[in-house]
């Protein structure tokens, strides 16, 4: 019962990438595992702490005999990781331990019957589209920093999912900021669907989409659960219950001082102002006024930091104060030549986007001038 | 001066430390805290990754191609904040002599607390072990006589180590240390005494005071005494680094009253009056004390932590009510009624406002408006209803 043999560095690449989906928290060990099924000539390797993430994944191998087993995921990393490239050899026998044998290496990992091994169940019925991996990227690396680390209120710590017709609505938001991008899908879903999605299967996802890849990513979702599917791998997560944040009123319209401003020049005088903001809760003043935008932070430890830069300013001048790593966060996911701030008060909220495009927005809230 | 026993404490690549402690499955794995997107630089790499090569202020490009299976997270601020906090919290429950100088180093005066806690290796042993129980982070932790030294101890062993320096060791101990090892030493001025064939601090002991102050300016009287282990031993007291300590206001009432609304007019009124005066001097309050003295002179204090500071009156007196009325006054009659606000801030952390409750931003502009029809017509020409 299961016999297969494979590369060493095929064999670590695809460990490493299913072993995301053990937490370490669980409260069933055996879901600290690799499941490991043997099947034709595929070695099928699923990691999931049933909440959260699940990964699984396919690799070619020669399969000598089918069969199944779960071994511990650190225990295979840290062995797979450590054998000489070459080829490996993995065999279970009834006594459910894996024998793994290297060039020169033989060893004997205890692990635990594959039936008590649970999966991440099937999806009933789902809303499925597909898009570049290119795309669905660029639409992960424009909203998911966005939200929150706050366990307390579940909802915020998703990126919501919403697609109606051919639209896709990307939304993320910590109550300070919040990422919106709009897409258009190649063709209409058959039903309208949303789906709050957890930050760790996305940022896996963020890790294996590869943007030159040919092979689209398929989106498969249901009403409690979702699916990406990337070449060989599937990342699925069950969906955060509950009513997003009602985004679209907060969405600001009557900004009327509009600046102007290089993408790079402002993110470089943000990085060097953080120097000094970074003490005083990573807060900086922007005033802009006539061709002009001053960048400044103070920090009673520190000291003082001013940076000017050129821009072009349509309306009255303006003061506002932002958190620069909420504004740095934004700059660092567009690749526009110029960004567009539309202010309206100093104690109103800011629209952020890039000149070029304007199916993205970032609405981010000021703080306090002290 | 008595000896003194100088600690500097200084957590073990602490972005990703706390990165791995957090999430259990990162431990053992290579993590890079860094900007993982557009132009970013490595703020803090694990143990694990630094095999590889890789190391903060790096390009994260860079960092990728060298350690390409790592662990990419994002910066997360306001988590290391909090770990950083709780050590502090540790430190200060050896010596109120605690000084930060960044998120992940303080150094400690423990002179003279042997009585309570045992000779000095023993109380960095303790930290040590309450820090690794309590968040499950490694720290360095250096002992010396002072600053400077302390500092180097503390980087003699990482991660995880404990040194100290005895005053018997020196100078002789830091003679094969490379010059760049003392504080104050940058590339610069290494590449300066390189060129004068220094590189080791033994080698720069040797030097003359006068000709160290000829080649460096002011910087030479620091190279000269700092290459013999000597530097400064002086640690603030943590409370002193924390600005103004608070603001109160305390009256005797007119006769005796154990009536809780006269008691709570007079809290409103105070309440108004401190928060006037936080705005006036731009600073924020944390924590509101009560304090009742009654007819026997009997006098109590009691405290509440709001969870954000603030200026603003309402919460305040918010407080002050919730604060009163937990107090059980019996038949008893209350001579003095104060109110304080302490843990003050410059405002750092709090003031991020919300996209989804403008009631802090009501509240602040509410207040202003109020401060300027005050600052234009005069004490009372704006109050509280209820006050009236």
């Amino acid at each position: 019962m299961f016999s297969v043999t494979c590369e060493q560095h095929t064999l670590y690449e695809k460990v490493q990438l299913v072993s995301r989906g053990v937490s370490g928290r669980s409260t069933q060990p055996i879901q600290n595992n690799i499941f490991l099924q043997a099947a034709a000539d595929n070695l099928i390797l699923v990691a999931t702490d049933m909440e959260f993430i699940g990964v699984k994944t396919t690799m070619a191998v020669e399969a000598a005999e089918e069969g199944t087993i779960t071994v511990p995921a650190r225990i295979l990393t840290d062995l797979a990781g450590r054998l000489p490239p070459g080829p490996v050899s993995l065999a279970a026998d009834e006594s459910n331990s894996l024998k793994i044998t290297g060039k020169h290496s033989d060893f004997d990992i205890r692990g635990l019957p594959a039936d008590d091994f649970q999966q991440l169940p099937e999806l009933d019925d789902p809303t499925s589209f597909s898009m570049t991996q290119a795309d669905l990227l660029d639409i992960l690396d424009r909203t998911v920093f966005a939200t929150s680390t706050d366990e307390t209120r579940p909802i915020l710590t998703g990126t919501l999912l919403k697609i109606s017709g051919k639209k896709l609505e990307t939304v993320a938001t910590d109550t300070y900021r919040l990422a919106l991008y709009e897409s258009l899908l190649a063709s209409e879903v058959q039903r309208d669907q949303e789906a709050i999605i957890s930050r760790r299967p996305l940022v896996e996802l963020q890790r294996i989409l590869d943007p030159d890849a040919e092979e689209e990513a398929e989106i498969h979702i249901s009403q409690n659960q979702v699916e990406f599917v990337v070449g060989g791998t599937v990342i699925g997560s069950r969906l955060i219950d509950g009513q997003f944040v009602n985004y679209p009123k907060v969405i600001p319209t009557g900004g009327d001082k509009k600046i102007t401003v290089k993408c790079d020049e402002l993110a470089s005088a943000l990085d060097r102002a953080l120097v000094v903001a970074r003490q005083d809760a990573y807060r900086v003043v922007l005033r802009a006024k006539g061709e002009t935008l001053t960048v400044s932070a103070k920090s009673q430890d520190v000291g003082e930091a001013e940076e000017t830069l050129e821009i072009s300013l349509e309306g009255d001048e303006a003061e506002i104060a932002f958190n620069a790593e909420f504004m740095l966060d934004m700059l660092g996911a567009i690749d526009s030549e110029e960004l567009l701030i539309e202010l309206s008060g100093p104690l109103n909220s800011g629209l952020l986007r890039p000149a070029d495009d304007e199916n993205y927005l970032y609405v981010l809230m000021p703080m306090q001038i002290m | 001066m008595n000896k003194r026993i100088i600690v500097h404490a200084d957590l073990d690549a602490f972005f990703a430390s706390v990165e791995q402690a957090e999430n259990p499955q990162y431990r053992n794995q290579p993590v890079i805290v860094g900007r993982t997107t557009g132009r970013g630089v490595v703020s803090a790499a694990s143990y694990e990754a630094r095999e590889f090569g890789v190391h903060s202020a790096m390009p994260m490009w860079q960092a990728r191609q060298l350690c390409p299976h790592a662990i990419f997270v994002p910066v997360n601020g306001e988590l290391y904040k909090r770990y950083s906090d709780h050590t502090t919290q540790v430190f200060l429950s050896y010596t109120p002599r605690v000084e930060p100088v960044s998120i992940d180093e303080a150094y400690l005066d423990i002179s003279g607390t042997e009585k309570l806690f045992g000779p000095p290796l023993e109380v960095a042993r303790q930290i040590k072990q309450k820090i690794k129980g309590d968040l499950n982070i490694i720290i360095s932790i250096g002992l010396s006589s002072n600053r400077l030294l302390a500092k180097m101890a503390s980087d003699w062993n990482k991660p995880d180590g404990l040194v100290w320096i005895c005053d018997e060791q020196l100078p002789d101990v830091l003679d094969e240390l490379p010059v760049c090892r003392l504080s104050g030493i940058g590339q610069v001025t290494q590449q300066r005494l390189s060129c004068m064939g220094i590189s080791k601090i033994g080698q720069l002991r040797g030097i003359p005071l006068e000709l160290l102050e000829k080649e460096f300016g002011k910087l030479g009287l620091h190279l000269y005494k700092a290459s013999r282990g000597q530097g400064s031993a002086e640690v603030r007291e943590y409370q002193d680094q924390q600005g103004r300590k608070q603001v109160s206001e305390e009256i005797t009432l007119q006769q005796d009253s154990r009536d809780l609304h006269y008691l709570r007019m007079r809290l409103l009124s105070m309440a108004a009056n401190l928060a006037r005066r936080l705005r006036e001097q731009r600073s924020l309050g944390k924590t509101v004390t009560l304090k009742l003295r009654f007819s026997n002179f009997k006098t109590i204090t009691r405290s509440i932590t709001l969870q954000h500071p603030t200026d603003n009156w309402q919460m305040m007196y918010k407080a002050a009510e919730e604060l009163l009325d937990k107090m059980d006054l019996g038949a008893q009659r209350v001579r003095l009624v104060g109110l304080g606000l302490s843990n003050l801030s410059d405002g750092t952390g709090v003031s991020q406002l919300s996209l989804f409750d403008d009631g802090p931003v009501q509240a602040y502009k509410l207040d202003r408006a109020c401060d300027q029809i005050v600052e234009r017509f005069g004490n009372g020409a704006i109050t509280q209803a209820r006050l009236l």
